[in-house]
Formats: structure tokens, C-alpha cells, sequence
């Protein structure tokens, strides 16, 4: 490429950018930063197909007040600089209102200090509790899904009950793993429970053997296996093949379909605490969000074919969030007034209560981002190829 | 560590071995030939291992259709350049119109060794094709150049992947479930037949290289280009067939490592980057030290991972750099020059 | 400096610094991203492009550079613009300490062994959480203030990378027009030859793997500070590739670093934009897309863009008119030049080049053989050798195929230690020592198929300065030694003088053969040396061209130098040498006289079999 030319692409580009910047001012323009490549895919590709059911649903039914949705996706390749990048695009060239950032949690930490300075609220769809803690720092941050601690915490209290006094470990080398690990070290003290063995793996490790007989060695009452699929179904028959004998418990991260399919009539009995969604049809009524869960199910069902992922129903939410807190802004202020508008939906979305969503009842206050208490995190077992909730 | 322990793992690091193996054996035949670094060696293990899936499951016939495409690129670059292959366009044509005609009618459900079959030789396919429209062009040109070029490839190869089949993974039937005890450690017939195929794979390229016409041919076209073609071999006819037999042996060693660890669109890049550093640790040269090279890693990587599975993997690779410097002062001992 | 490229100087300039304000303001976020990786891939276009070093671990280094410099700040308290400097020090460290052990390994082992070490770094930054906060990542990132200026807006930010950028440029530039730069283009052309003129090629690697460290350690710590967050996955293996494709892109020039990075971001930045989002493949299409272009990019130009860059500014040797010496008729002695330190002149007061001239044998032998043998295995080379060479003498070492003429040569240049015996230079006992030592000591060498670096012919010559000339890759980067370099370019004039040699800008390789003869002659007299080593100089050598090189020899013979001929053309040494020794099946046969030699009768069974006795 000659110079000539490529100068020629960039004013292109810079020309191009600058004419999708100038969205119509009566849009409604949410940014979102999603990981639609790497290694994160299998998460994004749930939440991007969920975004864009939920704003043809906002827009088929006449927009938000009026308002149409214009959701701008981007790719963020599973890469926080990327992450960063885009969501910089979102709010200069796009003047996103509010953005949806991102699929997992070292990117959305990275765009933090973004958000914070441009004063843009963004709603994570990730799971580390220090996207929204300290609250001080995260005035702008907000995210949807449960707290990692609120989901270990469940598995927790149900090995408590199972009796089991002895645990093993093993989970990625990466945010997610990690996350799990340290959360279960904050939950055990004072349940009795003894940590054995703590082992790991890199995403794309093909063979576990090795971690595998160690674990099943140090012969636990239980292990916890922290992943993502394939990699959570290669840990299992990885230490069922060396001869475990024991419970084995998942994470939540495993919910997609590909878990239970890899892994059949071998995982009956596995217990992992759940997102409300993956038991949308055992929900009891008297459950506030029910219906919305069952909405969602149905909507998306009727879309794309086939049940959602978790990671679909934090996208779901943050939709519905944004949705509800626009309603409230438009109330003084008009989307024209960018800074006002997101100043407003700052507001509106830290002054939810008692929102029901598809992940639980969202609670947020100037001291809690997150919003989800004990009732997002569904203890369930595998039975034939279906999610039993625990009784 | 018992014995027993010590035995498992190294029949674990035996079994993940011989699929590095498998990968350097490609490496090193396309390397041998046509003096590239192919980094996209990992892809055609996942292409292999995707596209039999796909045949035997009816889920996505991603695999094929790049292959179709890979031809029909191949075979507009010939009519262009009026060459013999210009010919190819016919079964390419043909092929498209009768694999889109009865994927109309239903899904494909192929048995498995069927399908592994027609995995392999469209893999295979693909990988002349590849070289073809992005290697032979660019003959003569630095090693360096080639290794962006397949890093080229090894991004759209995986790009497409995603596109073909989702980020979803997928299994594939073992040759037989189950394990066998022999001596107090568990193998499972997977692993055995995996070995078993590795050596035999090594057998038939011995055969092919020291026995048939074609396989001296080629050897001659990698010592001395010139030399080979003023004796009537054509190195672009020789790199063909060389990315040919070396996709198709990295797309069986998908087929046999899938059952085991499923696969994925984004399995390539890691199982590639163990297959080349067991081809380099045994020479870049000799296919018996590819496949110890490969066997070594594996092997290495079962224990290091048992020791410390944490820093395991920094272990293997931080290994890696004085075994290379003790290959370099052994060879330069014996150095005549 | 010309006034049009002040000018254009001065025009780059001012659009650079208003580039900021005449795009959208998203776009100073890509600018600041093409100045950093710009400056890093700068560095690698060093290493890969130029001294020929692959290396698929700059990432580790980029990596160090920036926990480095955020982890002093920000868990430390250590002060931002401070941090940036240490954490560059530590990615120079960082190379130091890794080079040493890996650039003992060339070609495909380093790309491993860099590979290996990449790889190794991330998983570090993974596992090693207490320091760099893990997989999650390093958040607490202080602002960045230099001089009192708080640098956190993209625009602001900008001017910042721009300053590296340009400096990283600058110091490629000239650092490859320096005395070191020449040497790592020489490098790169033949090892062999460059340590045959003095040229420590283990020390001039690890400076220029060092320097490619610390431009990668500059560019993370400022990258840290510009997004204000680091994790481990923005320095993988990934990274490494990025980078290197950048470099290969841009192609082997200063600007092919920035060049490069452009490229690359903002084919990004334009595949986002023109792929429309609405298909909900947009990520796939983009990586397939990225992918095939990158193909298309390398089949292309397979050189980069160094071709255009080299024609907007090219990277030649700015030749200093010719000063005063030059006078129409008579040449004064090339050997020694005015007024120079000659090379190491034996402590032991051996005879000095303008000793009496042939004939009269002076004291003490300048090169001294003893015993010398070497076995490879079971076979033995080469075994009790032994001779004396004068200054001010030709010697010829002859002996049919086989003999062990070629391995001897190549242990007395210091190419491969001897098994037994010693080399003794003026006295001094250099056994087993290197080329480069023996270069320094005034003993040089021609190589049989011509090993000429791939520059100019008085780049090459200059080349042959070296041993006394100063100036590392500091000196070349800061732009110092500019005096010395005027001094060798007049002795390499001469010294192309002195051999007949005319065509100054020409590229070496593209001289016919006896040209390229004659040129490695003039390179090995540039060094001033005490003796050279001539190995087969008249292959490949017309009638004509060999009477000239006779002539040549001759004279230079006549001003006391010292040379040892390895030859096969019997005309050539019987007519130019002063003595010949025979060797046959290792061992020497003959010394004597050409006549004495000539009608030995074992010399002559040994080439014609024993019947022709």
C-alpha cells in the first residue's frame, strides 16, 4: 500500500466514522463492547445474539417512548486494549448514552477508568467482584451478573450439607479460575470444610491426566472443578478416568449447551449452583422474577431455536436495565443532551429496587453495584441431561 | 510420586506426545520441501477434526465448503494462467453442485471411518490448495516472509473456523470406549490406538520416502532445488504434494485426539506450537526426530504438569532453551567446519 | 543539510504535531497506539530486519517494561515519569540476561528459543498475582505527570508516544549509518567474515538484542500509562506475532517500524468500520479478513514497504568528499595510513610493515606454525605442520585435493581451535583463539567464494576499519564517532585505491568475480594488517585479472607485508611466491624455493602418481 493510498484510507475511515457518529439525536444510542472473537467467544456469542433480539423487541414495539434503540456492537476479540479502544469509539464517535462493557472480566476492568472519566455508565456483563468494588471508585460501573462470591457461596452451603469435609480444586490459569479460587478461599473459613489440593490448567490444555491423578491421589470428599466448556468437561472425565470417586461440583460458567451435551450420561449427579435461567421451567411462581425468566425463554427460544446461556440472560438484563432507567431519564431530559442524558441514566439505573430481571431481583444503591443477592444462584444436580434443582 | 503415579504419567505424556508427533512430522515435511515455517500447522488438526465431526453428526459441513472454495480458488488462479490444472474447475464445480444438492435433501450422516476418511483427503485438499494460492507465489522469498504469511493463515484458517462452527466444542466417538489395566496403570484404548497410528503414520512415510520414486523426488527437491529441477522434479509439484500428505496427517491426528479433548475452532495454535518445538528439540530434519521430539514434550509436559500444574507449562517451554544450547554445543563438537 | 529536505522536515513535523486536531477525537486514541507499537516494532526492525535475529518474545519485554513501571508506581509510590525509566531498565536487564544464554543460537533455535521465553514471561505475569495482580490484571495505574503536566487525554497523550516514536526512529537511523550499524549489516551478510575483520560478533547481538529490549520496555510502560490498565493477555504470544508482523510489513528501515504499526491499526480500525455491524459476524469476518490481508500484503511486496520508505529516504552512506592526499601521480604507501595507530603491533617489537623489501629475511618470523594438527573424529586433517612466515614475504601452501590445505588455513585464521601444536603471532602465542583476536593482532583473511557484506563497495571496505576505529552501539545511536568515520572513509578510498578499484556505490555482489577479488583485497588492507591469509584468490579469476592480482601481491609484498597464498593455480604461485610449502594427506611434504619445490620428485608423485617420478 502505497502512502498515497493510505492516506487516502484513513480519511475514508475517519470520514466513515465521523458519518456513523451522527445518529439521529432522537436515538437512543447504547454502545456495546462484546467479545465476538478470542477466547471468550462462546460467552459473547450468546450475549451479542441477546442484544440484538432485545432491541428489534424495543423497536418492533414502538422504541422506548418513542425513542428507537440503536444498540452499536463491537468486537472486542476477547482483548482489554481492544476493550478500552472500542469503548472509547462508543463514547466519542458513537456518543453512546450508556455502554455494555464487556464479556469477561479483565476487560471490563480495563475500561474502567475510561467510563469513570467520561462520565458514561457502563453495565458489565462479567463476573469479578472488583468490577463494582470499591463502590467509590466504580460511581459509573454497574454489572449484571452475580457476584462470583454469591455463586460460590451457594456451592459452599450445599457441600456443607452434603457432609463433605474434605475438597479439591481445579480451575483455569485465567481471570475466571482465578476469580472462583480466590472467593472459595474467602468462603471456607468457619465451615469445617479442609482444602486439599489446588490445581489449574490454561484454557486450550488438551490433556489434564496430570492434575487429574494428583487430585484424585489426595482422594477429597469432593472437587470443585472452576471453567468453562470444553475445558470443565475434559477436567471431569480427566479425573473420572483416574478413579474419583467422590462429588463433583461445576461452576456456573459451564451453563452453555455445549456441557451438557459433551458430557452425557457421565455427569449425572454433578451438582453447580445455576443462574435462574438454566431452570426456567422448575422455577417456583412464587419466585418475584419467574415470568420474566419465562419471557425471556420463550422470546429467545422462538428467535434462535434453542435455549439461552446464562451470558444471553446477562445481556437480557442489562437491556431491560437500561430500558427501564431510559423510561426515567426521558421523563426531564432528551436524549440531544448527551451528558445530561447519561448523568441521568447514572441515576436512575443506582436507584433501581426491586427490579425483577431475568438473573434475580436487582437491589442497586450507592453502596451496592452489583444489585444480586442469595436468590440468583440456583443449587442444581445433572440428571439425564437436564438441571434438577436441589430441593 | 509412586510408580504407579510415574507410570501413568508417562504413558499420558506418551499419548499426548504422539499427536505432537503427528504435528511434527507435518512440520517438518513441509519444511524439508519448501523451507516453511508453516505456524498454521495447528489449523489443519482442527479442520481435520471439525469437518469429521461434522460429517458423522450432520451439524455443519464447514470443512467441505472450504474446501470447495480452496479449489475453485485454485482453479480460477489456473484458468488465469492457462495452466494444466485448469482442469480442476470440473470436479470442484461438479463436487459444489452435488454436495449442495443432497445437503438439500438432509443432513449428512456419515459413519465414522467414512467420515474420517473424507475429513482427511478434503483437508488434505485444502492444505495443497493453500500452498497453491499463498506459498508458491512467494518462492524465494526469506524464511521470515513465510512465517507472517502462515501466521496470515493461521488467523483467517481460525477466523473461519469460528464461522463455520460456532465456539462451541464438539466430540467425536472414540475407536473404542473404555480402558484397558496393564501393570497397574490405566490406558484407554483411545491412547493406544493413538499410539499405534503415530508409529504407523512414521512407518508409511519411511516407506514413502525411502522406497517410492516420488518420495526420493521429494527428498532430492528439498536438498537442492536446482539440482532437482535440472533432473526433471518440479519443486512446485513437490511442495504441493508436501502440504498435501502433511495436512492430511495433521487432520487424522484431530480425528484421533477429538474424542479425548473435544474439539474446538480455536484448538489449533497450542497443539501446533508443541508440535514445532518437538520438531526443532529433534532437528527440523529427520522425521525420527520429530517424533521423538514430539514424544519428549509430551512426556515432559505430563510431569511438569503433576510437579506444579501452575508453572508447568513455563517449565516445559523455560526447558526448552538450555536442551537447545546443548543441541548446538553437542553439534558443534563434532563440527568438521 | 539540503534546503528541500528541511522543508519537508519541517512539513512532516507540523502536520505530525496538528495531526491530533484535524481527525475526530477517537482517532488520537489509534494515533497513540500507532506511535508506541511504532517505536517497539522499530526496535524488532533492528533485531529481524537488520542484524537478521527472529525473535518471537518482544512481547515479554513490552510485558516487562510495563509491570515494571506500573507495579513501581502504583503498589511502590515510586513517581510516574521515574517509573518509566526503571521499567525500561528493567526490559534492558530483562534482554541482557536472556540474550546472553539464547544468541548463542541462531536461525530457527533463537525463533524457539524466543518463542519459549515469550511464553514463559506471560505465564510469570499470569501465576505471579501478589505482584501483578494476576489474570485480572494491574488496575491501580497513577497518572502519568512529566514536568508538572498531567498526561491522561488521548490528544495530550499523543504528543507523548510521538516524542518515542521519533526518537526511536532517529536512533535507528543513526545508529545503521554508524561504524556499529555497519558492522551489524555485516554481520548479517557473513559471520564469518565479519569476525575476520575484527568484528566481536557475540558482543554486537547482545547490544542490539538489549536496545530492541529497552525500545519494547519504553513502549509497555508508556502503554500501561495510556490505558491506565494492564493484564498478562496483552503481552502473549500474540503480542509477539503483532509485532513482528508489523515489522515485516514496514520492511528493513527506520520508518518500517511506524510504518508498520500504522498499517496494522488502522487496518483494525477500517475492517471495523467497513464490515457492517448488522450481520452479527462482523468479529469473524474482520479476523478472516485481517488474516487474508495480511497474506496478500506479504505475497505482495515480500520486502514490506522498505522499497517505497527506502526511495522517500534513503538510508545510504553519506560519502564525505574527498579531502586532501589525493595527488594526480604517484601513491604513497596504503599500508600504514597517516598518522593511525596501526593494530595491535606485537608487544615482542616484531618488524613493522615497511621492513626491507624480498629477498632479505628479517630477525624474528611474524607467523610462527609449529606442530600444528587437527582431527575431526578419526580423521586426521592435518598433523605436524609447521613454518615460518616473514614480513615482507609471499609464501604458497599448495598440496593436491585433500591435502589439508583448507583446514590449516582455516585454524591459522582462527576459524576452528587446532587439536595439537601452536600459532605464534610476533611472538605471541594466539593458539585456538578467534578470528575477531587475530584481526585485532594484524593477521587477516580472504574467504574462497567471496564473503562480501551486502553494501556498497566502500561500506565494505570501511567495513575492514573497524579494528581501529571506536564507536559501539551507543556511540552509533547518539550519533558520536563522527570524526573516526571521516578518517576510515579516506582510508578505505585509499585502500580501493591501492587495488585499482573505481566504482565506490556499487553493491558489492553485483561485481563480477574479480572485481569482488580485488575488494576483499582492499578490505584486508583497510585493516592495516601485518599479514594476510589469501584462500584460492585466483578461482574464478580471468588470465588477465590474475596477472593483475600478481602485480598487486607483488607490491604489497614489497612495502612488508606478510602473505600466506593457498592456491591451486601453479602458474599463479610459482611465478608470485618468494617460498612454497607442499602438503599431502596432512602432513608437509616440501618447503622450499618454487624451483627446489617444483622439482621435488615427491611433490611431483604426489600430483601426477608415482609413475611421472
Amino acid at each position: 500500500m502505497t502512502r498515497t493510498k493510505q492516506w487516502i484510507l484513513t480519511l475514508l475511515t475517519a470520514a466513515l466514522a465521523g458519518f456513523a457518529g451522527a445518529a439521529l439525536a432522537q436515538d437512543i444510542v447504547i454502545g456495546a463492547a462484546i467479545a465476538q472473537t478470542g477466547p471468550a467467544s462462546s460467552l459473547g456469542s450468546g450475549e451479542v445474539d441477546a442484544l440484538k433480539l432485545f432491541e428489534k423487541q424495543v423497536n418492533d414495539a414502538g422504541g422506548i417512548m418513542g425513542h428507537k434503540l440503536k444498540i452499536v456492537l463491537l468486537d472486542t476479540a476477547s482483548d482489554p486494549s481492544k476493550a478500552v479502544l472500542d469503548v472509547r469509539k462508543l463514547i466519542t464517535e458513537d456518543n453512546a448514552l450508556a455502554v455494555v462493557c464487556c464479556t469477561t472480566s479483565p476487560e471490563s476492568l480495563a475500561v474502567i477508568d475510561t467510563v469513570q472519566r467520561a462520565g458514561v455508565p457502563n453495565i458489565s456483563l462479567a463476573a469479578s467482584a472488583s468490577i463494582v468494588q470499591p463502590v467509590s471508585d466504580r460511581h459509573w460501573v454497574f454489572k449484571t451478573p452475580p457476584l462470583d462470591s454469591v455463586m460460590v457461596s451457594a456451592e459452599v452451603k450445599d457441600m456443607v450439607a452434603q457432609g463433605v469435609k474434605t475438597l479439591g480444586f481445579i480451575g483455569f490459569n485465567d481471570a475466571y479460575g482465578q476469580g472462583g479460587l480466590n472467593e472459595l478461599k474467602k468462603a471456607l473459613p468457619g465451615t469445617g470444610i479442609d482444602l486439599l489440593d489446588t490445581e489449574s490448567f490454561a484454557r486450550t490444555d488438551t490433556n489434564l491426566s496430570s492434575q487429574a491423578s494428583k487430585l484424585a491421589e489426595a482422594k477429597p470428599d469432593a472437587i470443585l472443578i472452576w471453567a468453562i466448556p470444553p475445558g470443565g468437561n475434559v477436567a471431569q472425565k480427566a479425573l473420572q478416568d483416574a478413579g474419583y470417586q467422590g462429588i463433583f461440583y461445576q461452576s456456573y460458567g459451564m451453563t452453555n449447551e455445549t456441557f451438557l451435551r459433551l458430557g452425557g450420561a457421565s455427569l449425572n449427579g454433578t451438582r453447580l449452583s445455576v443462574l435462574p435461567v438454566i431452570v426456567h421451567d422448575s422455577l417456583p411462581s412464587s419466585l418475584p422474577f419467574a415470568s420474566v425468566v419465562q419471557d425471556f425463554v420463550r422470546t429467545y427460544q422462538a428467535a434462535y431455536g434453542s435455549a439461552p446461556s446464562s451470558f444471553a440472560g446477562h445481556a437480557w438484563d442489562a437491556g431491560l436495565i437500561l430500558e427501564a432507567a431510559s423510561k426515567q431519564v426521558l421523563a426531564s431530559t432528551s436524549p440531544g443532551d448527551v451528558k445530561a442524558f447519561r448523568s441521568g441514566l447514572r441515576d436512575a439505573i443506582e436507584g433501581l429496587h426491586g427490579f425483577q430481571a431475568v438473573d434475580g431481583t436487582f437491589d442497586f444503591s450507592p453502596t451496592d453495584h452489583s444489585g444480586l443477592g442469595s436468590t440468583s444462584a440456583v443449587m442444581v444436580t445433572v440428571q439425564d441431561g437436564t438441571y434438577r434443582p436441589v430441593q | 510420586m509412586t510408580t504407579g503415579t510415574a507410570l501413568f504419567l508417562l504413558v499420558t505424556g506418551l499419548t499426548n506426545g504422539a499427536i505432537y508427533a503427528l504435528l511434527g512430522l507435518g512440520l517438518v515435511l513441509i519444511y524439508n520441501v519448501t523451507r516453511v515455517i508453516n505456524i498454521a500447522q495447528g489449523e489443519f488438526v482442527m479442520l481435520g477434526a471439525l469437518t469429521a465431526v461434522g460429517l458423522t453428526t450432520g451439524e455443519a459441513t464447514g470443512g467441505i465448503t472450504l474446501a470447495i472454495l480452496a479449489g475453485a480458488a485454485w482453479a480460477l488462479l489456473a484458468l488465469l494462467r492457462r495452466r494444466r490444472w485448469s482442469l480442476l474447475w470440473l470436479p470442484v464445480v461438479g463436487g459444489a453442485l452435488l454436495w449442495w444438492g443432497v445437503d438439500a435433501i438432509g443432513p449428512f450422516h456419515l459413519p465414522p471411518v467414512l467420515g474420517v476418511l473424507v475429513a482427511t483427503v478434503a483437508v488434505a485438499f485444502v492444505g495443497a490448495a493453500l500452498y497453491r494460492l499463498t506459498i508458491q507465489p512467494a518462492a524465494g522469498a526469506g524464511e521470515v516472509v513465510f512465517l507472517v504469511i502462515t501466521t496470515g493463515l493461521y488467523l483467517g484458517l481460525q477466523g473461519l473456523g469460528l464461522l463455520f462452527w460456532g465456539p462451541g466444542s464438539f466430540s467425536f466417538p472414540s475407536v473404542h470406549g473404555g480402558q484397558i489395566a496393564a501393570g497397574g496403570v490405566r490406558v484407554s484404548y483411545q491412547s493406544l490406538f493413538v499410539l499405534v497410528a503415530t508409529f504407523a503414520v512414521l512407518a508409511l512415510l519411511w516407506l514413502f520416502f525411502e522406497r517410492t520414486l516420488f518420495g526420493k523426488a521429494l527428498r532430492a527437491a528439498a536438498m537442492n532445488r536446482l539440482g532437482a529441477r535440472l533432473v526433471g522434479i518440479s519443486p512446485e509439484r513437490a511442495g504441493l504434494v508436501a502440504f498435501a500428505i502433511s495436512a492430511g496427517i495433521s487432520a487424522l491426528a484431530g480425528v484421533l485426539i477429538a474424542p479425548v479433548t473435544y474439539a474446538t475452532y480455536d484448538m489449533g495454535l497450542g497443539l501446533g506450537l508443541k508440535g514445532f518445538v518437538g520438531a526443532v528439540i529433534g532437528g527440523l530434519s529427520g522425521y525420527p526426530g520429530a517424533v521423538l521430539g514430539g514424544l519428549a514434550i509430551g512426556v515432559l509436559e505430563a510431569f511438569a504438569a503433576y510437579t506444579t500444574s501452575a508453572y508447568g507449562e513455563a517449565i516445559v517451554y523455560a526447558l526448552i532453551i538450555p536442551i537447545l544450547l546443548l543441541r548446538v554445543v553437542a553439534t558443534r563438537r563434532g563440527a568438521a567446519t | 543539510m539540503r534546503a528541500r529536505t528541511v522543508v519537508v522536515a519541517v512539513a512532516l513535523a507540523a502536520l505530525l504535531v496538528a495531526l491530533p486536531w484535524l481527525l475526530p477525537p477517537f482517532y488520537a486514541n489509534l494515533l497513540c497506539f500507532i506511535a508506541i507499537y511504532g517505536g517497539v516494532a522499530t526496535g524488532l526492525i533492528l533485531l529481524t530486519g537488520y542484524a537478521g535475529l527472529v525473535s518471537l518474545g518482544q512481547g515479554a519485554f513490552y510485558g516487562i517494561g510495563a509491570y515494571g513501571a506500573v507495579v513501581l508506581a502504583g503498589a511502590y509510590g515510586v513517581d510516574p515519569w521515574l517509573s518509566l525509566l526503571l521499567g525500561t531498565a528493567l526490559a534492558a536487564a530483562a534482554g541482557y540476561l536472556v540474550g546472553l544464554p539464547i544468541l548463542r543460537l541462531s536461525g530457527h533455535y533463537l525463533a524457539l528459543a524466543t518463542l519459549a521465553w515469550g511464553i514463559v514471561a506471560t505465564i510469570l505475569f499470569t501465576q505471579l498475582a501478589s505482584i501483578t495482580g494476576g489474570a485480572n490484571g494491574f488496575t491501580n495505574v497513577p497518572v502519568l505527570r512529566v514536568f508538572g503536566i498531567d498526561f491522561v487525554d488521548p490528544a495530550r497523550f499523543y504528543y507523548l508516544t510521538l516524542v518515542f516514536a521519533v526518537l526511536a526512529v532517529a536512533a535507528l537511523a543513526s545508529l545503521i549509518r554508524s561504524r556499529a550499524g555497519r558492522a551489524v549489516r555485516a554481520m548479517r551478510s557473513s559471520e564469518a567474515a565479519a569476525a575476520s575483520v575484527g568484528m566481536e560478533v557475540g558482543r554486537i547481538k547482545l547490544q542490539v538484542f538489549v536496545l530492541a529490549a529497552a525500545l519494547a520496555g519504553l513502549g509497555g510502560a508508556l502503554f500501561a500509562y495510556f490505558i491506565a490498565f494492564i493484564s498478562p493477555s496483552t503481552f502473549d504470544l500474540g503480542a509477539s506475532i503483532r509485532l513482528l508482523t508489523m515489522a515485516m510489513i514496514g520492511g528493513a528501515h527506520p520508518l518500517g517500524g511506524v510504518v508498520g504499526a500504522a498499517v496494522v491499526t488502522l487496518l483494525d480500525d477500517v475492517l471495523q468500520n467497513v464490515i457492517p455491524n448488522g450481520s452479527g459476524q462482523a468479529g469473524l469476518v474482520q479476523v478472516i479478513a485481517y488474516g487474508a490481508i495480511l497474506v496478500g500484503l506479504m505475497l505482495a511486496s515480500p520486502r514490506g514497504l522498505e522499497p517505497v520508505l527506502g526511495r522517500l529516504w534513503p538510508m545510504r552512506f553519506r560519502t564525505a568528499p574527498a579531502r586532501g592526499g589525493r595527488g594526480p601521480g604517484g601513491r604513497g604507501p596504503g599500508v600504514p595510513a597517516s598518522g593511525g595507530r596501526g593494530p595491535g603491533v606485537p608487544a615482542s617489537g616484531a618488524p613493522a610493515s615497511g621492513a626491507p623489501a624480498s629477498g632479505t629475511a628479517p630477525a624474528r618470523a611474524l607467523l610462527e606454525v609449529r606442530g600444528l594438527g587437527r582431527n575431526f573424529g578419526g580423521l586426521q586433517a592435518v598433523d605436524g605442520l609447521g613454518f615460518d612466515l616473514r614480513a615482507g614475504e609471499i609464501l604458497g601452501l599448495i598440496g593436491p585435493n585433500g591435502a589439508g590445505k583448507t583446514t590449516a588455513f582455516n585454524v591459522i585464521s582462527g576459524l576452528f581451535p587446532p587439536s595439537e601444536g601452536r600459532v605464534l603471532l610476533g611472538g605471541d602465542d594466539v593458539t585456538g583463539k578467534q578470528a575477531q583476536h587475530m584481526a585485532r593482532r594484524g593477521l587477516t583473511r580472504t574467504f574462497q567464494n567471496t564473503a562480501l557484506f551486502d553494501m556498497s563497495v566502500l561500506e565494505n571496505v570501511m567495513a575492514g576499519c573497524h579494528v581501529h576505529t571506536r564507536g559501539g552501539v551507543w556511540a552509533g545511536v547518539l550519533g558520536l564517532g563522527r570524526a573516526d568515520e571521516a578518517r576510515a572513509e579516506r582510508e578505505a578510498r585509499r585502500a580501493l585505491e591501492r587495488v585499482g578499484l573505481t566504482e565506490l556505490d556499487v553493491r558489492a555482489p553485483s561485481l563480477p568475480v574479480g572485481k569482488q577479488r580485488l575488494l576483499e583485497v582492499a578490505r584486508s588492507l583497510a585493516m592495516r594488517p601485518l599479514a594476510v591469509l589469501l584462500d584460492e584468490p585466483a578461482a574464478g579469476l580471468r588470465y588477465a585479472e590474475k596477472r593483475e592480482l600478481a602485480t598487486l601481491l607483488r607490491a604489497l609484498r614489497d612495502e612488508g607485508l606478510a602473505v600466506l597464498l593457498v592456491e591451486h593455480d601453479m602458474d599463479l604461485v610459482m611465478n608470485v611466491a618468494d617460498r612454497i610449502v607442499v602438503m599431502n594427506y596432512g602432513q608437509m611434504l616440501a618447503e622450499g624455493a618454487p624451483e627446489q619445490v617444483r622439482q621435488d620428485p615427491d611433490v611431483i608423485a604426489a600430483y601426477l602418481g608415482l609413475d611421472a617420478a
